[in-house]
Order: structure tokens, then C-alpha cells, then sequence
């Protein structure tokens, strides 16, 4: 649990500057909902060092850049019910203890690392599809949902729909055809077709 | 005391009230939700103002949304449209699962809806007659035909003229086109396998607003996918944006929200209907409207529910219900019959915007007589879709990083979804009824709906699916992912068949102007009607019988004769 009279923006923020982030531009509002202190400082740091190793700022912003710890949270809070905040919060513990301590190892030591427990993680499992829109079948399904939640938040995000894809909100035509160039993105955002 | 009263401001009931208001009368609607605010309506939201990235709240979902979390619409942006099912619970048998898919609130479903729209054909109508099952439709297509025209018209259909007998074409805009993914499928199906049409989806999205549609504060269809959450465009058919505004405007109407109708109020002597019932949703109080006509509107299962419950000394068995047919023949679509393939080879082109609808294929099988192991047929719809994007690495076991963003800014593969819709047969056991001790919260007892689907939907989902794989194979598609049974009863959201029509008042509810056999002065246009399911989305068909029954009962009123 946090520790007490330092808020729970304070930690974030020291998390942040873990991974070198800019907290300037964090949707700070989503933890104003967070009622209960929901992850540890350790997990904390493991969750920021997790999605910046996972989508970590390039040319565009990374998952930390568009506050997806922050978001993370406020689904913990908000959206989890207790036995899945349970098996995210063990993701978490299980990510920290890589390479003895993984929101400490370095950037390049912290992606080999996360990169050979997500080849694991996610090699096929034999279990029944429950969702025929979901991901397969994979043999740690909570490390999947994490790393789906991260990578949910991180692309409904302004930027990433922005600059990482080509979402606009009102297309205002179809055009059935379009020529493919080298610029061309997914276009994000809801819909199937 | 009105002239006429409509139960329900959804699909069929928004519809009633336009075309009873535009020919004069005066017109009480019943509606048991609550209003709908603009602010209710979420198309402005971005992505990243969802709540809770979209999701509604675990716990939440599995307490209040068990049956509607089965809706593919149903989300954080859109939970405001549906019924929770812990306020509104009904009773199934434990073997028997049947999923009710609900909105009650002004405009009803229409404003969730799909969109899909498509008429039947002769041969639907036909159908129960050549099969001697069910009962015989009173009505052909011919009846129906200038009154899809009017509806398809009035709310703004895109499609392509295919002239297709079991398909009919109509009053269309311009069709919102195949992209090239879709269009090598269509030729690759239409060449493999003869008679099969691969068409755009019919549509009621405004792909252009014609002069009669702005004239009603229309704008065309800003091709964005968020149709369920409501359109601030008003580019898409609901009671909402079109028909209720319509009918606001002739100053004919009444509409009273939170209006549970409760029962019917039939006078023995002149046997007629001379009201309605109503409890107040928020306050209990009960009250009776009165009306010369009673158009019920409330839903397939809402209306047989108010008819059953109207029991009286003189109708014991429920009102209208002299054939014993009142809740029986409950029908639906086979649904979530689905295919998904992905097609290496596909074009090497892309789209632009998010077309609301996708490919149609219209029902190939059983048309020009029998020749199948099962009776009837069904159709498809689809689309081919080059999605990328987070949904495309989550999948790649070990991909992060920056390989991670660079595979998610590719365009994916082209995929195919392709969902078969099934027709169900007429089943007198396939049944609601009221439960006889469970009420809800108002005291009104519970429905009991017990469904199953027989021998015949059994022999047609395994050629649905067959057939789906051979599609997509033959177009070079590596099929991902295919679903064998349809999924329960009720989740096609197209139940229908609870008051049917018929000719004869023995073994059906309805003749053949909607009009109840045994009370002159009730109509009931929703999809309880439907004597047969065809295997086309139904609401269009809703709508033509509640436009074509609201002339007629106009008419009836001015000569006297109800
Ligand atoms: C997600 C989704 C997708 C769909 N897609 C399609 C599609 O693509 N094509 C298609 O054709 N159809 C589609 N449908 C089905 C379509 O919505 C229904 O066929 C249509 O809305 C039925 O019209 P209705 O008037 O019978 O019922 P509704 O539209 O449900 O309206 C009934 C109204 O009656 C009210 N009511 C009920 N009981 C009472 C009572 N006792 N007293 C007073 N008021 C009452 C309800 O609150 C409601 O407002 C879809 C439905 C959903 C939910």
C-alpha cells in the first residue's frame, strides 16, 4: 500500500520519472475516481515499467507519455471486479520479480526480460475460445488480459489513435476503394467493416 | 378520450403513431421507458472518453446485465438504452435458454437497432401455405409491397437494385459500395457457386439526405460506426429521429413516458376495447386512458404479456385470444452462425471510414420449390474489414517494444466475418405465457418464455456452416474461426409470432389488416404479427404493417365501422 500522507499522484509521478517520463501531459483527472490504494509502490513502478517496455515512446508518445498507468488504475478501481484485480495485481508481482527486480533493471535488460516471459505467456493453450473476436487461446491468460488492457488503453488514446493510426472521429465519406501507399495506417476506432 | 391509443414508441410504435397522427387523428402514445435526452445519446464521445475504455464494470455487468451483456451493442457508452435485468426479470425453464434482448425508453430498440434492412418476398409469405405449417399469412407480398415503398421511402434505405425475386428491391438510395476485399469475394462466390448474390448490405443509414429527409432535420450518413450510441446527424431510421418527430409535428400526438401498460380494459357488450390500463413507472399510480382504437405496439413478447394479462370474464383465456395462438409460435433468427476467415491473397487496396452495414448474401436455398433436407433457407451478412491495430499484435506471442507499434501501424490481412441468419419455424409449443406466481416490481406478473429450436433450424445450421466454410475456402480464405451452434433463442433479436396473422380466427390472432379477429378496435403491428419468420431482419416489415394498418384502421374509424 502507499505510503501514508504522500498522495497518490506523488507516487505516480515518482514512478514516472523511473522511465524518464514527462508527467506534464498525464490525464491525472482518471485518478481523482480511485478511492482505495489498489497497487503497492512496487507494483506500481512494475505497472509504469510494463507499459513502457511494452510500448515504450518513439516518434510517437509511448503508453506511459498518454498515462496509461494512471487509466490502468482507474480500471483497477472502477472496472475490475475483486478476483480479477487479484490475478492483475499477480501479474504484477510475478513481472517485478524478473530479473530481480524489474522496474529497476535497464531499458534494454527490462525488454529482454519482459519479451521472453511474453513469448511464454502467450504461447497457444489448448482452451476453448470464449470470445471468437479475442485473442487465442493463450497459456497465461492473465498476463494476456494485462498486456490487452495495456495495449486497449494505449490505442483508444488521442495520440496513438492520432499519430500511431489514422482515426478520425467523423470520416464523413465512404470510399470503398483507396490506393495503399507507404503513409497508409489502420484506421482505429469502432466498427468492423 | 382519444381516438386512438399506441402501446410502445419503438419500431412499430413510432411508425403507428406518424400514420394515425398524419390522417387526423388523435393520438396517445404509451410508453413504459423513460424520455431520451440528446445529452443520453454518446456519438460525440471519443475513444478515449469512454468510460472505463468502454467496458461497463464487472461486477456491474454480471449483477444487472446477465441477458443483455449477450448483445453485442451493449457497453459502457450504451448501457443507458438497455433494460437492466435485475429491474425487468421473466422465467424460462431451466433447459430452455432464451435471452431477451431489451430497451424500454422512448423510441425502444429502433434506436440500438442494427439497421439491417430487407423485404420479404412472396415466397415468404407464401411459405407457411406450400408447407402446410403454420398459419397461412393473410397477406402477399402484393398487399405489403406499396407500403414498404412508403416506409423505405419516408425512413431512407441505401442499397443496390438486384432484382431478386426472394429479395425484393425498393425505394433505395445509393448503395454504401462492396470495398475490394468484398468485391473478390463476390466474384469468386457468384462464380463457384451459381445463384448466390454477394450484395451491399441494405441499410437505413442515409447515404444521401434527399430534400424530404433534410426537410426533417436530416443529414447524411457521416459513415462513423457509432450508430448504437445514437446520432446527432440523424442520419439513421429511429422512432427518434424520424418517425416520432413526424408525428410531434401534425400536433396530434400525446406521448406519456414512464406509461406501464398494465392490461386492457374490453366492454362485453359492445365488445370493444374502451382503454387502457397504465401504472405510473416511478409513482405506481394506476390510471385508464381511453381511445376508440388500441394499436399495440409494445414488442413481440410485451404484447402478448398485456394481452394475457387482460383476462377477463368474458375472454378468460386473455384478450383476443379465442384461438389459444396469443404467445404461442414464438419464432427468432438463428444467429451467431459465424465464420471468420482471413484472406492472404486479398487486394492490395484499403477503405476509407466506417461504413455502417457490410455484404449481404440473400437466401439461396429452397427457392423455386423443395430440394433441401430442411425447409426454408437463410441468408448472410458479412464484411471484409483490414483492421490492424492493437488487435492484430495482442495475438504475436513476444512481440513488444517498438517491433510492437510498428507491426500495429500495418494494415491487417483482409478478414472475413460472416454471420448466417436462419429461419425458425412456426412451433405453437414455442410459447409465453404469464408466470403464475412471480411478479415484477409493479406487481405485473413475470413472463415464462419457453423456446426451443427443432429438427429443421438443426439440418440448416449445418448447412449454414457448411456452406459459410465452402464461401470463404473457394475465395481463397483460410477459415480462423467457426461457432457450430447458433447461439440461445431470443439473441437474433428478432422474436416474433406471438399474435399471429391468419385467416382463419381458429388457429391465428390477427386478420388480415393487423386487426384482432375477436376485438375490432385492436390492432397489433409489432413483430408478434408475423405468422412466418422469413430470414431477413424483420423491422422494415414491422413498420409496413404498422403504416398499412394505421390507413386502414383510419379509414374503418371514418366510416363507422369500428
Ligand atoms: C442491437 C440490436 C440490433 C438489431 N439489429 C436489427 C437489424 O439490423 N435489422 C432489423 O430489422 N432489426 C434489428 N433489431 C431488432 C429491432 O430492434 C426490433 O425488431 C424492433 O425494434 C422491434 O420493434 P417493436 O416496435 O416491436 O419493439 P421495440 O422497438 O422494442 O419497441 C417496443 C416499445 O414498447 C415499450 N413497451 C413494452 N412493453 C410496454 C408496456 N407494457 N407498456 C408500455 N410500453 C411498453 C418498450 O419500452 C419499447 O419502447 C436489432 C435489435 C437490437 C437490440
Amino acid at each position: 500500500m502507499g505510503a501514508k500522507g504522500v498522495d497518490r499522484r506523488t507516487l505516480l509521478a515518482r514512478a514516472l520519472l523511473l522511465v524518464g517520463a514527462s508527467v506534464v501531459s498525464l490525464p491525472f483527472e482518471a485518478l481523482a475516481a480511485v478511492e482505495a490504494d489498489l497497487l503497492s509502490d512496487t507494483q506500481r513502478a512494475t505497472l509504469v515499467a510494463a507499459a513502457d517496455t511494452l510500448v515504450p515512446q518513439t516518434d510517437t508518445p509511448g503508453a506511459v507519455d498518454v498515462g496509461v498507468p494512471a487509466l490502468f488504475e482507474g480500471l483497477l478501481a472502477n472496472w475490475a471486479a475483486p478476483a480479477t484485480a487479484t490475478a492483475l495485481a499477480d501479474v504484477l508481482d510475478r513481472l517485478a520479480a524478473l530479473g530481480g527486480g524489474f522496474a529497476a533493471l535497464s531499458a534494454a535488460e527490462r525488454k529482454a526480460t519482459l519479451q521472453a516471459f511474453d513469448a511464454a505467456a502467450l504461447a497457444p493453450s489448448d482452451a476453448p475460445r470464449a470470445n471468437p473476436f479475442g485473442p487465442p487461446p493463450a497459456a497465461d491468460p492473465a498476463y494476456q488480459q494485462f498486456k490487452e488492457l495495456v495495449l486497449t488503453l494505449y490505442y483508444l488514446s488521442q495520440p496513438a489513435l492520432t499519430q500511431e493510426l489514422a482515426y478520425t472521429h467523423v470520416p464523413g465519406r465512404w470510399e470503398s476503394s483507396v490506393i495503399v501507399t507507404s503513409a497508409t495506417r489502420p484506421q482505429g476506432g469502432p466498427g468492423m467493416f | 378520450m382519444f381516438d386512438a391509443i399506441v402501446i410502445g414508441s419503438g419500431m412499430s410504435g413510432g411508425i403507428a403513431a406518424k400514420e394515425l397522427c398524419e390522417r387526423g387523428l388523435k393520438v396517445l402514445v404509451l410508453e413504459r421507458g423513460g424520455d431520451v435526452q440528446p445529452a443520453d445519446q454518446t456519438d460525440w464521445m471519443q475513444p478515449w472518453q469512454l468510460p472505463n475504455a468502454g467496458m461497463i464494470p464487472e461486477a456491474e455487468l454480471a449483477a444487472d446485465y446477465p441477458v443483455q451483456s449477450q448483445c453485442y451493442a451493449l457497453s459502457s457508452a450504451t448501457k443507458q438504452f438497455f433494460v437492466k435485468d435485475s429491474e425487468q426479470p421473466y422465467q424460462t425453464p431451466a433447459d430452455k435458454a432464451f435471452s431477451w434482448i431489451r430497451g424500454y425508453h422512448k423510441g425502444g430498440r429502433s434506436i440500438m437497432w442494427g439497421r439491417q434492412t430487407y423485404r420479404l418476398s412472396e415466397m415468404d409469405f407464401s411459405a407457411n401455405a406450400r408447407d402446410g405449417v403454420g398459419s397461412d399469412w393473410p397477406i402477399r407480398y402484393a398487399d405489403l409491397a406499396p407500403w414498404y415503398d412508403h416506409i423505405e421511402d419516408f425512413i431512407g434505405v441505401s442499397g443496390s437494385m438486384e432484382g431478386l425475386d426472394q429479395l425484393p428491391d425498393g425505394v433505395f438510395l445509393p448503395p454504401f459500395e462492396l470495398n475490394d476485399g468484398e468485391l473478390q469475394f463476390k466474384s469468386a462466390v457468384e462464380s463457384s457457386f451459381p445463384g448466390r448474390k454477394v450484395i451491399p448490405g441494405r441499410v437505413a443509414n442515409l447515404r444521401e439526405a434527399r430534400e424530404h429527409h433534410r426537410a426533417q432535420g436530416r443529414a447524411p450518413c457521416q459513415v462513423r460506426s457509432l450508430c448504437e450510441r445514437g446520432c446527432m446527424f440523424k442520419a439513421y431510421h429511429s422512432s427518434l429521429n424520424t418517425s416520432l418527430p413526424a408525428a410531434e409535428r401534425t400536433g396530434n400526438m400525446t406521448l406519456v413516458t414512464n406509461a406501464i401498460v398494465h392490461s386492457l380494459v374490453h366492454d362485453p357488450a359492445t365488445n370493444r376495447v374502451t382503454g387502457v390500463r397504465v401504472i405510473d413507472a416511478q409513482t405506481r399510480a394506476g390510471t385508464t386512458y381511453e381511445a376508440k382504437v388500441v394499436f399495440s405496439c409494445a414488442s413481440t413478447i410485451g404484447t402478448a404479456m398485456i394481452l394475457l394479462n387482460s383476462a377477463s370474464e368474458a375472454q378468460p383465456r386473455g384478450l383476443a385470444n379465442s384461438s389459444d395462438m396469443v404467445g404461442r409460435n414464438l419464432m427468432d433468427h438463428m444467429y451467431q452462425l459465424l465464420t471468420i476467415a482471413v484472406f492472404p491473397d486479398g487486394p492490395d487496396s484499403f477503405y476509407f471510414g466506417r461504413r455502417p452495414t457490410g455484404f449481404y448474401i440473400p437466401r439461396y436455398r429452397n427457392l423455386d420449390g423443395q430440394h433441401e433436407e430442411f425447409l426454408r433457407g437463410y441468408g448472410y451478412q458479412g464484411g471484409f474489414s483490414r483492421n490492424g491495430g492493437p488487435g492484430q499484435v495482442i495475438g504475436q506471442p513476444g512481440l513488444i517494444g517498438e517491433e510492437l507499434k510498428a507491426e500495429a501501424r500495418k494494415l491487417g490481412p483482409w478478414t472475413m466475418f460472416l454471420g448466417g441468419f436462419g429461419e425458425v419455424l412456426p412451433n405453437p409449443e414455442n410459447r409465453v405465457t404469464l408466470y403464475p406466481t412471480l411478479k415484477d416490481k409493479w406487481g405485473l406478473p413475470q413472463a415464462h418464455i419457453s423456446a426451443s429450436m427443432g429438427e429443421n433450424e438443426r439440418k440448416m445450421a449445418e448447412q449454414i456452416q457448411r456452406d459459410g466454410r465452402a464461401m470463404a475456402e473457394a475465395a481463397g480464405g483460410i477459415v480462423v474461426t467457426t461457432i457450430d451452434q447458433p447461439g440461445p433463442f431470443g439473441l437474433g433479436i428478432h422474436e416474433m409470432g406471438t399474435a399471429c396473422m391468419g385467416k382463419d380466427p381458429t388457429t391465428s390472432v390477427l386478420g388480415k389488416w393487423n386487426q384482432t379477429h375477436d376485438v375490432p378496435n385492436l390492432f397489433i403491428t409489432d413483430g408478434a404479427a408475423m405468422a412466418s419468420s422469413g430470414c431477413q431482419n424483420p423491422s422494415l416489415t414491422y413498420m409496413a404493417m404498422s403504416a398499412r394498418a394505421a390507413d386502414a384502421a383510419a379509414s374503418m374509424l371514418a366510416e363507422g365501422a369500428l
